[in-house]
């Protein structure tokens, strides 16, 4: 159990030289790996960290611009939507509008063909009417009527005042003194004799009375001397009624129009 | 059988002796610069390391972790030295599995060198950060006359340490041997399991007293450095 110096100082050395060695290939080089590595893993985190903060910035860009995005789709959803509601609002106005119209147009339509039938058919009653008179009093009337209405006339001639006495007379002076007096049945001499006579008396002296007969006249008397005529016979007071009512059927039409 | 494999002896000149002691010790650091260097061959920086590399790494750190935790600043610079010291017996005393392998842990001779290797490491350290004059007042403290205790001191831990050593390989192996002649199945194999666990403690051991006798003989040193910048306001890096 003694120690051997030899072994002693050997192993001193050995021990000495496994340090030197030791510390060459071990030491050294595995702390230098280590190091290496770590710096490499810190230098990825710190790369890490800064694409984490640049993404994160990105994202939250991102999110900032989605949020306008958003604000300006509901922006403008709200204002198509309002642009969509006075659009309808205008249409449906247009649509009341022209369907107003067009029952006006309708309206007015049926009111005209409705006049237009009436008047129609009023025109249709008076002519009805008025050939109606004209027949009957065609049938009533003969030359002893007329004689009457002759006397009437007789009057009238009389009753005229006396601007259009003058007028008759210029117009007569205008003929040579012709008058002609048209009847629709012949009178009878000693009539036209008397209304010669009266005519002579009111017109002057030198009137040259000619006598014609014609049936259209239904009834009355004519005194034609060149364009004045002075008349009293059922057919140009018919004409004068029926003139005088188609004007009142008339005005009656366009009053009721007037009123739609 | 032979206490010591220093007796075993495979050639000899004069005072010059091969002995078993010798060898082995060259198969232990064969072995662990061959696998250094097989490993530290290719090493990798890389996240992805080989097996080999991932354990070397795992010893390192596992060392660096003790020196740290002992003197409590910049493990690097006793790691070659106290590393060395632990890789060394560690691996010597657990080969004593490998049959025929004589440990040269359990040689007086060895353990005297490495004890020796320490008596001088030690004032080495402490005039490498004291300087050597307050490294030789340290002796002088608390008083003068604690001088030749302090020597004394230095003295006998460093043989406590190294007849520690041998003598828990020794008897290791004593055992092992004394344990195969009386009952040759079983309980060998028991006792070897001990020994190994005895032989991982005591490189444990070895390294760490190594470490503290180191780190006693710099600290005082450290302390005051720590003060010094204390006061100045700075922050300490202890």
């Amino acid at each position: 159990m003694a120690v051997d110096w030899f072994t002693l100082v050997a192993q001193a050395v050995n021990f000495l030289v496994l340090v030197w060695l030791l510390k060459r290939l071990f030491y050294d080089r595995i702390i230098s790996a280590m190091d290496a590595r770590e710096a490499g893993i810190a230098s990825r985190l710190e790369e890490a960290a800064r694409e984490r903060a640049d993404a994160e910035r990105e994202a939250e860009e991102f999110r900032a611009k989605n949020r306008e995005f958003a604000q300006q789709r509901e922006q403008m959803l709200e204002r198509a939507t309002e642009e969509a509601k006075a659009h309808r609002q205008e249409l449906l106005e247009n649509a009341r509008v022209q369907a107003g119209n067009a029952q006006t147009q309708w309206l007015e339509t049926l009111e005209r063909e409705r006049q237009g039938l009436l008047q129609d058919f009023r025109e249709r009653v008076s002519r009805g009417v008025f050939s109606l008179a004209s027949q009957g009093l065609r049938e009533l009337a003969d030359a002893d009527l007329e004689i009457q209405m002759m006397k009437v006339f007789a009057k009238r001639v009389e009753a005229l005042d006396q601007e259009r006495r003058e007028t008759i007379i210029t117009a007569i002076a205008d003929s040579d003194g012709k008058l002609e007096v048209r009847t629709a049945f012949d009178l009878g001499k000693q009539v036209q004799d008397e209304l010669t006579r009266t005519l002579r008396e009111h017109l002057g002296e030198n009137v040259r009375v000619r006598f014609t007969t014609v049936p259209e006249l239904i009834c009355g008397i004519e005194l034609r001397a060149r364009s004045h005529r002075l008349a009293w016979n059922l057919e140009s007071w018919l004409e004068g009624l029926e003139a005088q009512v188609f004007e009142t059927l008339d005005e009656s039409a366009w009053n009721h129009a007037a009123e739609h | 059988m032979s206490i010591t494999p220093d007796t075993i002896i495979y050639w000899q000149f004069g005072p010059f002796a091969i002995s078993a002691t010798l060898v082995f010790t060259w198969v232990v650091m064969a072995l662990l610069v061959g696998s250094s260097w097989l490993v530290t061959r290719k090493l990798s920086s890389a996240t992805s390391v080989s097996r080999g590399q991932l354990l070397m790494e795992i010893v390192l750190q596992g060392i660096r972790g003790q020196i740290r935790e002992v003197v409590e600043i910049d493990p690097d610079r006793y790691l070659p030295f106290i590393g060395t010291l632990f890789l060394f017996i560690v691996v010597s005393n657990v080969l004593v599995v490998v049959p025929g392998f004589q440990p040269p842990t359990g040689s007086l001779s060895t353990t005297t060198a490495l004890a020796l290797c320490v008596l001088v490491a030690v004032p080495a350290f402490g005039i490498a950060s004291n300087g050597l004059l307050r490294y030789l007042k340290s002796y002088l403290e608390p008083t003068a006359i604690m001088l030749p205790l302090n020597i004394m001191s230095e003295i006998t831990r460093t043989i406590s340490l190294s007849i520690r050593l041998f003598g828990n390989m020794m008897s290791g192996t004593m055992i092992a041997a004394m344990a195969l002649a009386i009952a040759p199945l079983f309980f060998p194999v028991i006792m070897n399991a001990l020994g190994l666990l005895i032989g991982v403690i005591q490189a444990y051991i070895f390294s760490i007293l190594a470490l503290v006798y180191i780190a006693s003989a710099t600290r005082a040193h450290e302390e005051k450095l720590a003060g010094a910048t204390n006061k100045k306001g700075e922050p300490s890096h202890v």
